[in-house]
């Protein structure tokens, strides 16, 4: 009874054994595999990471060229040539400028002139005239001007 | 008929110089030509005295088809630089329109 017991003792302890070498046997210990994994995917992303900085290199570098090939573009800030009145040749007759800014164009007989702003025109003939001269007057005077007569003979 | 610039040119100094022997004229400037609506123009500024003051008168003068035109502005001669180039530019409008 005694041996009995105690030889089925020891046959349940070797099946256990077993069980547990086949188990052991059948699944690979874990912190072996997690080990290569780690060092797996951090050889990736190191890749990954490489590539990604190349590629930025490339991209900086096409856009360097790209802007150094572009023509020199001016400033917006910089001082464009504008037209100047040229008081050397002012324009002709009165269908120019003058109108907007106030002159006024009076034609008597045989005649035109332009005034400016608030002059007053005042036009006469002057009589016994030479026959090679054409004599007619015109006048202007303004109270916020000094008194001032422009003929024309 | 056109008249040679040469011609008029000389004309209106001979004019300038009348207007010198005049005994009331205390100066007159020197003849410039000045390019007007209808051609080549001649002026000059003559200072005399007048009962109320020193009086200034341009004068703006052409020959054009045989007959003279001749624009004169006068203002008292205080006020002569306050116009500054503006007699100029009226003259510049005139135009012989018959």
């Amino acid at each position: 009874m005694e041996r009995s017991n105690a030889s089925g003792g020891s046959d349940i302890s070797e099946r256990l054994d077993t069980a547990a070498a086949t188990s052991s046997a059948v699944s690979p210990p874990p912190p072996a595999e997690s080990a290569a994994d780690t060092r797996t995917r951090r050889g990736r992303r190191i890749a990954f990471g490489l590539l990604g900085l190349c590629a930025l290199l490339v991209i900086a570098l096409g856009a360097l060229v790209f802007t150094h090939r572009q023509p020199p573009v001016k400033a917006s800030s910089s001082p464009q040539a504008s037209p100047r009145p040229d008081r050397a040749s002012p324009p002709l007759g009165f269908a120019d400028s003058l109108t907007d800014i106030g002159w006024q164009q009076y034609k008597p007989d045989g005649f035109s002139l332009g005034l400016p702003p608030l002059w007053i025109p005042y036009f006469k003939d002057i009589p016994n005239a030479d026959p090679y001269l054409e004599w007619v007057a015109t006048g202007y005077s303004d109270t916020s001007h000094p008194p001032a007569w422009l003929y024309v003979c | 008929m056109e008249w040679p610039r040469d011609v008029a040119e000389t004309m209106f100094e001979r004019r300038r110089l009348q207007v010198i022997a005049d005994p009331t004229v205390v100066r007159v400037s020197e003849m410039k030509e000045i390019q007007l609506s209808d051609g080549v123009g001649y002026t000059f500024t003559t200072v005399s005295e007048t009962p109320s003051g020193l009086n200034s008168e341009t004068s703006y003068e052409i020959l054009h088809e045989g007959y003279v035109y001749a624009l004169i502005i006068d203002v008292p001669l205080k006020h002569r630089d306050e116009y500054g180039s503006l007699f100029d530019d009226i003259a510049r409008t005139f135009e012989i329109v018959a």
